[in-house]
């Protein structure tokens, strides 16, 4: 019979419903869809009139096209290099077995934790103009300058490939795990060859998995900004063109560009809705053992051992420059190939030093108010979204994933163009320029990911619990706090870690919202390039993943063992 | 009157689960609600509950209109099919849930949990998690939590349907005696006539939405009001018919196949007219067997199989139009295969139904 969701609410549960779902989509409508439709509204005004010049302006100023073009030719590159290393990877792992196998599978999802920001630093100390790798061939081949420079378009395409190719990844290795072994087996049975069943069983089994892959490569790269920021140089994609329109004063440009980048991604998140199924059989993958090519000669055991670390460690190498770098002194580097001092002087100097010291306590401070925040909306806006039926359902839902969608320059333009203006009438108080902006920002961002995972924990356990809390006589409020509270930490307090580490290491939203006063840890970093110290950076960044590591290990322990599984 | 619940009705979309239902339970009561799978019965006793809305009708409880009060307002205990413990928290917790939903004093919580583990024959197992325990000790968890907060009507949803057979048996009669000895109200939801028969005052059959007859066990097996509660509450055998009044008076008998004319029980009949077509409703241990003998009551056939039961046997008769007859008879009876005669016992009852159109 019809559990979980009824069908006809009573007039005391409709009354309760509302009381719930009203404030919760009026919240997410004042932030997540005013500031958008206020972009929209400053796009196409002038001067209290209604008009498309700007949009004329757009379209016939050349480096605008430009900008757009580069977005999504970028992106489109991105996807095809970002599976030409992905896929074969995820192969690779997937069909042979050898020493190793399982620890470098897991690091080579590991760019995809990392923010953005510290993996672009990462790549300037390894193959940007002073790099590692750089010099090696410089002072291989005696050359008197640097072999390349890292700028522009290859740059932006490079570190994009070599970071996005997890999605690929991921995505090919829980397609080939959920694949029935016995497909291929059946195929091999039929006397089809190696080559054979991969070209005409394996891919196009792997298809849904594969445009899934491709859609949200391609959504990431649009929005991507912190490698167009930083290696960009004259080259510029859209979002970095709203940025520095926006610094220009070119304030009505910036809309106009926002709402082009805005409209872009929602047409790939439309795209992408279209093979949701496809990409939930994806996720919801479970380990079954796979059919694995068992390699017998020791000799091509160690050599599959060697490559896949070999692989692998090649991925890691900027991260690992990362580290290296972090440990030089001032000084400790100039022409050499590799530093000749290493100290922990730039460690020492974050702590001393109350300046560099302030970011990482402001990083801390704004994503634990912005994660508090997302953990007590989500957790009612995911129990109305699952144990609730109301008109106003599909929505709510929406409105839930809709700054996922959106790229973090466009949720932070709205929100500067709303939260600059103090008419309380309209929704609007001026909280740019203070403490506030940045946590709001953050909290916004996040919604989706902690939503999703009090959603998936919601529908983890048996409503009749529920409903045992209140026939035993307990209200609502008792329920919650002593059933689906308990029930749902688990996977609430998961999704709340990620978006707390994510929060801790956000930038592009924090580059265009930030207040001197209380600046972020990636804003820190970007200061430190500029000032060419690079070793403080390299530090910072360590530091920020170090953060973010040590949440992971505590929270996850946590998480563990809190309780006990949830639902029988 | 303690529950009363008068032409509720309920739809899910296209389908109608319960209609113009209507029952009443006597205080300290102990009635079955008895039905297939997917008659209806779940759902009504979710309105009982009140975890369900009826689209129509009206919930009475101690004369006081509780049709549109939420669960917990209602305070009517829940035996949950799946138990419902909550997972996370320890045996006694799980017990004195509802005692400090109720706001007792603390120092009162230890004697109550005790005592309502005692009763369920669980003492001394406060300390356990749930996931410790048994499918039988997490079913008296939920009977002790429900019973502890001494709800005036207990509502039960097949909760022995997860245990083994052996098991179920046991635990109905201890139930039964248990429930009967606090004098609780209570509602028991199952699909097992056998098990409906063993707790119940009185059951209630339900079909397809509707519910079909209310009564003591014996009542509905000796009086069953339609061809469904006759089949669905113990064997019976299902002939086709026409009504016929040899005497000319109001006694009826019923012409079926090959001519053979049996009497008709009395009771149920009114309405019904000589000549009408009829569905003829007769259990197995009221017929007999017999050489044939050419008398009018006898309905001739051949013995097709027979089924051991124990004391009893079973016999398959098919007659001449090919449908199968069964008879039970005592163990020491032997019926060999060839022709053979089908007719009532001395007192059978002979039930007729008007045929389906």
């Amino acid at each position: 019979m019809t559990r979980g969701r009824r069908t006809v609410a009573s007039a005391w549960e409709r009354r309760h419903t509302a009381a719930l779902a009203v404030p919760v989509i009026l919240l997410l409508v004042w932030l997540v869809l005013y500031p958008n439709l206020l972009v929209l509204a400053e796009s196409v005004r002038e001067g209290g009139r209604l008009t498309l010049s700007h949009y004329a302006d757009f379209l016939s100023t050349r480096a605008e096209l430009a900008a757009l073009w580069a977005s999504v030719w970028i992106s489109l590159a991105s996807v095809a290099l970002a599976g030409l290393i992905g896929v074969p990877l995820a192969m690779f792992f997937h069909g042979f077995d050898f020493p190793g196998r399982r620890v470098f599978g897991a690091l080579a999802a590991l760019p995809v934790l990392l923010p953005p920001l510290v993996g672009v630093i990462a790549f300037l100390f390894l193959v940007g103009e002073s790099g590692i790798l750089t010099r090696g061939v410089q002072l291989a081949l005696g050359l008197e300058r640097a072999p390349w420079r890292l700028v522009g378009a290859p740059a932006i395409l490079f570190v994009h490939a070599y970071t996005m190719y997890v999605y690929f990844y991921l995505f090919t290795l829980a397609g080939l795990a959920r694949m029935d072994a016995g497909i291929t087996e059946a195929a091999a049975s039929l006397g089809a060859g190696r080559w054979r069943i991969m070209r005409t069983v394996t891919l196009p089994l792997l298809i849904p998995s594969l445009t899934a892959a491709a859609l949200l490569v391609f959504m990431t790269s649009m929005a991507s900004f912190s490698a167009p920021y930083v290696f960009g140089g004259g080259f510029r994609v859209l979002s970095t063109q709203i940025y520095a329109s926006k610094m220009s004063g070119a304030l009505s440009m910036a809309m106009v560009e926002t709402v082009m980048l805005a409209s872009a991604s929602l047409v790939a998140l439309w795209f992408l809705r279209r093979y949701e199924e496809a990409r939930e059989y994806v996720v919801v993958g479970k380990g079954v053992a796979p059919a694995r090519h068992r390699v017998r000669s020791p000799g091509v055991r160690a050599l599959l051992a060697a490559a896949g670390a070999g692989w692998v460690l090649l991925l890691l190498l900027p991260h690992l420059t990362l580290v290296l770098v972090s440990f030089v002194p001032d000084g400790g580097w100039t022409t050499q190939l590799l530093p000749e001092r290493y100290s922990l002087e730039n460690y020492r100097g974050l702590l001393r030093d109350p300046r560099l010291f302030a970011p990482i306590l402001n990083s801390l401070q704004m994503a634990a108010l912005a994660t508090a925040a997302n953990l007590v909306f989500c957790f009612v806006a995911a129990y109305l979204v699952v144990r609730r039926s109301f008109r106003g359902r599909p929505w709510l839902a929406v409105l839930l994933v809709l700054p996922w969608a959106l790229p973090g320059t466009v949720i932070a333009i709205g929100l500067a163009t709303t939260f600059s203006a103090n008419q309380p009438w309209a929704g609007r108080f001026v909280l740019v320029g203070t403490f506030w902006i940045l946590p709001l920002a953050y909290f916004i961002r996040n919604i989706p990911l902690v939503a999703q995972a009090a959603i998936s924990a919601f529908r983890r356990f048996d409503p009749t619990l529920e409903e045992a809390a209140a026939s035993l006589g307990a209200g609502w409020m008792t329920t919650m706090r002593r059933v689906a509270l308990p029930l749902v930490t688990p996977g609430l307090a998961a999704g709340g870690l990620l978006a707390f580490v994510t929060a801790l290491g956000e930038f592009v939203a924090s580059i265009l919202l930030y207040t001197p006063r209380s600046r972020p840890i990636s804003i820190e970093i970007l200061a430190q390039l500029r000032a060419f110290d690079f070793g403080g950076a390299a530090a910072l960044g360590v530091v920020l993943a170090l953060l973010m590591a040590g949440v992971f290990v505590i929270g996850g322990r946590f998480v563990r063992e809190g309780v006990g599984t949830p639902g029988g | 009157m303690s529950l009363e619940l008068r032409g509720l009705r309920k739809r899910f979309g296209e389908v109608v689960a319960v209609r113009d239902f209507s029952l009443e339970l006597e205080p300290g009561e102990l009635m079955t609600l008895l039905g297939p799978s997917g008659c209806g019965k779940t759902t009504a006793l979710r309105l009982i509950a009140g975890f369900e809305t009826p689209d129509a009708g009206r919930i009475t409880f101690r004369g006081a209109d509780v049709t549109n009060r939420s669960p917990q307002k209602r305070g009517f205990g829940m035996v949950f099919q799946s138990y419902a413990l909550f997972p996370h928290l320890s045996v006694f917790e799980n017990v004195a849930f509802g005692l400090k939903a109720q706001r007792r004093e603390a120092s009162e919580l230890g004697r109550l949990v005790e005592a309502a583990l005692v009763r369920v024959d669980l003492p001394g197992y406060v300390d356990r998690r749930v996931q410790e325990l048994s499918g039988g000790q997490q079913q008296r968890v939920a009977l002790a939590r429900a019973l502890a907060v001494e709800p005036p009507l207990l509502l039960l949803d097949e909760p022995l349907s997860n245990l083994d057979a052996s098991l179920r048996e046991r635990t109905r009669t201890e139930l039964r005696s248990l429930l009967k000895g606090l004098g609780i109200t209570a509602l028991y939801v199952t699909h097992d006539q056998e098990e409906a028969f063993d707790l119940a005052d009185r059951v209630a059959v339900m079909n397809d939405g509707e519910l079909r007859q209310v009564g003591t066990p014996e009542e509905l097996y000796d009086h069953p009001h339609d061809v469904f509660v006759a089949g669905f509450v113990g064997r019976a055998n299902l002939l086709p018919g026409r009504l016929e009044s040899p005497g000319g008076g109001g006694e009826l008998s019923v012409r079926l196949v090959g001519d053979a004319l049996w009497p008709v029980d009395p009771e149920g009949t009114s309405g019904l007219e000589p000549g009408q077509a009829v569905q003829v409703v007769v259990r197995p241990e009221d017929l007999e067997l017999v050489p044939e003998g050419h008398h009018a009551s006898e309905l001739v056939g051949v013995v097709s199989g027979r089924a051991f039961r124990g004391a009893r046997i079973a016999y398959h008769v098919t007659l001449a139009d090919g449908s199968v007859v069964e008879v039970e008879a005592d163990r020491r009876s032997e019926a060999r295969g060839g022709r053979i005669a089908v007719r009532p016992r001395l007192h059978a009852r002979v039930h007729v139904y008007p045929a389906a159109e």
